[in-house]
């Protein structure tokens, strides 16, 4: 389980968390919205300290992430895989290398690893590029490289911040497909994703969090947010989502 | 994420170790080369001599037994040290003498070269020992006093003195620029006063003088003095009087122009005269003084043998187309060379004149010897005259042939007695003859000297011989008149003589006929042959006193023999060889040229020299006490005790190892700038990345910035055992910290790392290390921490 609890960060001056609350249990989809600027990277990215947060609790599993040192955080990370929006993909290693990067560390032999490597790459639909560079994947593909980089260590917390932002339309299905695949398994693994796409997180999210300037504004299942909403912004992304389906 | 905590560290302190000993080594390698090419570059210019202590110059055509001999003083006296030979050049060999270590002490070195300067075929000897520094200009005590200091200090092996230098053998070359600093402290503990006298003025001991002076300062200085007094002169002041004499030798001999100036023109001193010449070029002159109306100057262009009119014009004048003076020209070159002449004229007659002197002592001493049985004769012909008388008065009794013997006795005297007389009468001949020749070689003489200015050198010692040639005369006139009334009172005589001594041959020639014709009238004959008072006429002439009288004449005319006339007139010739050659512009210009360079210089006369501890003096105070002491003309000039001087070949070796150690020192900048750029940089821009949210004064990337470089290019520096007087080793610390810092503005640009690369090694739960030896490094630039970091990879 996931536990969120009264999150604030700054930069300065700006507060861009105002307390940011929410829980999600083992298997849940955690689909944070909202305009931007509004603080969805910020509370993604504190979700596994790459930005620390000023205040507030984290909670993984009743462990409490903020009070770890240094050697626990790297351990927990682990753990914890993050699919940035811009991929992130190291370019001095091959698709394959990518892949295997998180678990170098582990006692694995190389053959074990490789196979690992291979099977992530077949659920991304991109085993046939596992020699290839980055630099010589398309958007989509890289992206896919990304989560496939996320799923080898079967992470328990899957953070996706904003995975489809920097893909032309195109390229977003077979990212979004890939994504929609891994939140409908029976897996404990709870995925948090950033996304501005409303059909895709009334698809796959079991919990909707929308956040204007730092504060969650509402949260609830995709059906109370989209067609029930209680907010203002909920009732933007409501028509947006009939627009879309009009 | 703490890169202190980091296992990173580790990665770093590796590094830093194996920049910092490549670096080193690399530098030291350079350094070698540079050494080894350079020195060979130098040796083979000058000779290997680092090893050698001595170096003699050998000339070629005697090198065989000067090697041989040289050989055998080194087995001798130098047993163990080695004998190498250089280069032939030009007739000279070089040939090196390499000292066992036991030989190289002050005893030995202070008899190094006496041991081959006798050796024949050695033309030079130096000692070329290093590490050395040469101390220069000390006096004796000085160097006594300093020597003591420098051979207390460290790294000072001993010294020894050579001359005005001392030479200080040191014990490593590294510490050559050390023991420098060090003698030049103890140098400048010191100072040295000289004080000098003005060249008239000759002090009998001046040591005892400085050592009053010594005494007298120390009464009121609370610092230490010496007296350093030298009783010999420094090349120096020999060097300046001799200019100075020079000086007087030209201006002695130098044209001298006298201008009588007309009247109403003016001239100063220092105006430009031009005096019209045989040739285009004009005589020009320079006026030096203005007396009385007439204006002594001289010759600054041409020469005064091709002045072709007397008058001289002024160029300073308004009016220098007028004529300002007659000119007098006194050149005693050219007088000189006129004496030589009319003396040599004057050597003919001279000689005609000793060779009339020696005649007459020739004749003289003929007379002497006719003078000699001149009393016999006349004592013969008075016997003979009385024997005649008897015969006369007792006619019968005669007996002819006993008369005609004794008038043959009698013919033979009288002929006898002709002759002296016409001796002595060609002999007064002869010295009226000298005579004259005397005074016209003394008139001759007289008008020589009156070419030359009354009072002058020549003219005084024309004077000095025609007094000579004028006493002789007057000597010889004095005594001869005795001899030639002496000679003139037997003319009478003579004729009287001679008419006895015909009257004596006629007689004996008739006086056969008597013993055969006895009517001839004997008694007739006999009246005519007896002349008594003729007889007593000749017995009156005395001869001891005109043997005495011309006894006199002889030593007088050895008298002129022994004038070396011809000896006075070789010396004057040599004089005149002897002058300079030179035109009179030459003379001036070179007497100006004297002028200037003595014009700073303090004529040598005598030296005092002190030698003063610097701290606490008072040089105005000591001065003046040492005016008042000495209450005369004195100069001062102070200076440092003694200055080190450059060794030539010590000096570029000195360069060479400046060269070395600046390579060094490019070399480990070179390494610590390729470090920062290829290896550090990275972790600086990684140490960026990880506190991008800090300032720069948080930034552990700013300080291990400043730590790195600083630590690589001192740690080099250190390693490599470089030195500078220049630039002080800490100074490199700075240095590279400077170059550190450069290197964190600049990191990003340089060295810029993919910042989305570092935080999906973070998101990954990579620690810093990982990060770095698994993203960062692999895709940075190579260098050594990419090469150290390769086993580390994973992929």
């Amino acid at each position: 389980m996931l536990e969120v609890i009264n999150l604030t960060k700054s930069y300065g001056a700006q507060q861009v968390l105002k307390g940011i609350n929410f829980q999600a249990q083992d298997g849940q989809t955690v689909v944070i919205m909202g305009p931007s600027g509004c603080g969805k990277s910020t509370t993604i990215r504190c979700l596994n300290r790459l930005t620390e947060p000023d205040e507030g609790k984290i909670l993984l599993n009743g462990v409490s992430m903020l009070k770890l040192s240094t050697r626990q955080l790297l351990k927990l990370r682990e753990k914890i895989a993050f699919v940035f929006q811009n991929f992130n993909l190291i370019r001095h290693l091959t698709v394959q290398q990518n892949v295997m990067l998180p678990l170098i560390n582990k006692e694995w032999d190389r053959s074990d690893l490789i196979r690992q490597a291979n099977y992530v790459l077949e659920q991304v639909k991109l085993l046939n590029k596992q020699d290839a560079s980055p630099d010589d994947l398309s958007g989509g593909q890289k992206q896919r490289v990304g989560i496939a980089r996320a799923l080898i260590i079967d992470p328990e917390l899957l953070l996706l911040d904003e995975p489809t932002a920097s893909l032309d339309p195109i390229l977003v299905k077979e990212v979004l497909d890939v994504i929609e695949d891994l939140t409908n398994n029976n897996s404990k693994r709870i995925v948090v994703i950033v996304t501005h796409q409303v059909s895709f997180a009334l698809k796959v999210a079991d919990l909707i969090l929308l956040l204007d300037q730092g504060v969650v504004v509402e949260q609830g299942s995709p059906e109370q947010i989209f067609y029930n909403p209680q907010s203002e912004l909920g009732q933007k992304y409501k028509q947006l989502l009939e627009y879309y389906r009009n | 994420m703490s890169f202190w905590r980091a296992e990173f560290k580790k990665d770093v302190v590796v590094l830093l170790l194996i920049t910092i000993l490549l670096s080193s080594v690399l530098a030291l390698v350079i350094g070698y080369i540079s050494d080894y090419y350079f020195g060979d570059a130098v040796n083979s210019l000058i000779g290997d001599y680092e090893n050698n202590d001595l170096l003699l110059i050998i000339d070629q055509q005697r090198k065989k037994g000067a090697i041989k001999r040289i050989r055998e003083v080194v087995k001798d006296k130098l047993a163990g040290s080695k004998v190498i030979s250089g280069i032939t050049l030009a007739g000279r060999s070089n040939l090196f003498i390499s000292l066992a270590d036991k030989y190289k002490t002050r005893n030995v070195f202070l008899k190094l070269e006496d041991y081959f300067k006798g050796i024949e075929g050695v033309t030079t000897t130096s000692i070329m020992t290093e590490p050395r520094l040469t101390i220069n200009g000390l006096k004796n005590k000085t160097r006594e006093l300093l020597a003591e200091k420098i051979n207390k200090l460290d790294n000072v092996a001993f010294s020894f003195p050579d001359g005005d230098k001392l030479e200080v053998i040191i014990t490593e070359a590294q510490f050559r620029a050390k023991v420098k600093t060090e003698i030049n402290d103890i140098l400048e503990d010191y100072q040295a006063l000289g004080i000098r006298f003005p060249i008239s003025n000759e002090l009998d001991n001046l040591f005892l003088l400085g050592e009053e002076i010594t005494a007298a300062v120390k009464d009121d200085f609370s610092g230490t003095a010496y007296n350093v007094t030298e009783s010999t002169s420094s090349d120096m002041d020999s060097l300046v009087k001799t200019m100075t004499e020079m000086k007087k030798f030209l201006a002695s001999y130098a044209t001298e122009v006298k201008v009588e100036l007309f009247k109403e023109t003016e001239v100063k001193v220092g105006d430009k005269l031009v005096i019209p010449a045989k040739s285009e070029e004009e005589i020009y002159l320079r006026v030096s003084s203005v007396n009385d109306m007439i204006a002594t100057a001289v010759i600054t262009a041409g020469d005064s043998k091709m002045i072709l009119d007397n008058l001289a014009y002024n160029l300073n004048s308004n009016n220098s187309q007028s004529a300002i003076g007659k000119v007098k020209i006194n050149n005693p070159r050219h007088k000189l060379a006129y004496l030589v002449t009319e003396l040599n004229k004057l050597v003919p007659q001279l000689n005609y004149i000793f060779s009339d002197a020696s005649d007459l002592i020739i004749n003289l001493e003929e007379v002497f010897s006719t003078l000699e049985i001149l009393n016999d004769t006349t004592g013969q012909i008075m016997l003979l005259n009385n024997r005649l008388l008897a015969y006369k008065q007792d006619l019968a009794e005669v007996e002819i042939s006993e008369l005609k013997k004794d008038l043959s006795a009698l013919e033979q005297s009288l002929n006898h007695l002709v002759m002296v007389i016409e001796r002595l009468e060609f002999l007064r001949d002869l010295i009226l003859d000298l005579e004259e020749k005397l005074a016209t070689f003394k008139s001759e003489v007289s008008t020589t000297k009156q070419e030359f200015v009354p009072q002058s050198n020549y003219h005084n010692n024309l004077t000095e011989l025609e007094d000579n040639i004028n006493n002789l005369r007057v000597k010889l006139k004095t005594n001869t008149g005795k001899i030639i009334n002496y000679i003139n009172r037997y003319n009478p005589l003579l004729i009287k003589i001679k008419d006895w001594q015909k009257k004596v041959k006629d007689f004996n020639g008739v006086i056969d006929k008597l013993i055969n014709e006895p009517q001839i009238n004997l008694e007739t004959y006999l009246k005519e042959i007896i002349k008594p008072d003729l007889v007593t006429q000749i017995n009156n002439l005395r001869e001891a006193e005109l043997e005495q009288e011309l006894e006199v004449i002889k030593e007088q005319l050895e008298s002129i023999k022994r004038i070396d006339f011809v000896g006075i007139t070789k010396e004057l010739e040599y004089i005149q060889r002897s002058l300079p050659k030179l035109r009179d512009e030459e003379i001036t210009s070179s007497i100006d040229l004297l002028d200037r360079y003595l014009a700073g210089k303090v004529i040598p006369g005598g030296e005092i020299s002190l030698l003063l501890t610097t701290a606490n003096i008072d040089l105005p105070k000591i001065k003046a006490k040492i005016n008042a002491l000495l209450q005369q003309q004195i100069t001062f000039y102070t200076s440092p005790p003694g200055v080190i001087v450059p060794n030539l070949r010590s000096q570029i070796y000195q360069i060479l190892s400046e060269v070395k150690i600046i390579l060094i020192a490019i070399t480990a900048i070179i390494c610590t700038v390729l470090s920062l750029l290829f290896d550090h940089g990275l972790i600086i821009s990684s140490l960026q990345e990880l506190n991008s949210d800090t300032k720069w004064y948080y930034n552990i990337a700013f300080y291990y910035s400043l730590a790195v470089g600083g630590i690589t290019l001192g740690s080099i520096i250190y390693l490599t055992g470089f030195s500078s007087p220049y630039f002080p080793n800490w100074g490199f610390l700075l240095f590279g910290s400077g170059l550190g810092l450069l290197m964190f503005k600049e990191a990003k640009t340089i060295t810029a790392i993919s910042s989305s690369e570092f935080r999906a090694g973070e998101a990954l739960g990579f620690s810093y290390a990982q990060i770095m030896r698994q993203i960062i490094i692999p895709a940075g630039k190579p260098g050594l921490l990419k090469f150290l970091n390769r086993y580390k990879t994973y992929f």
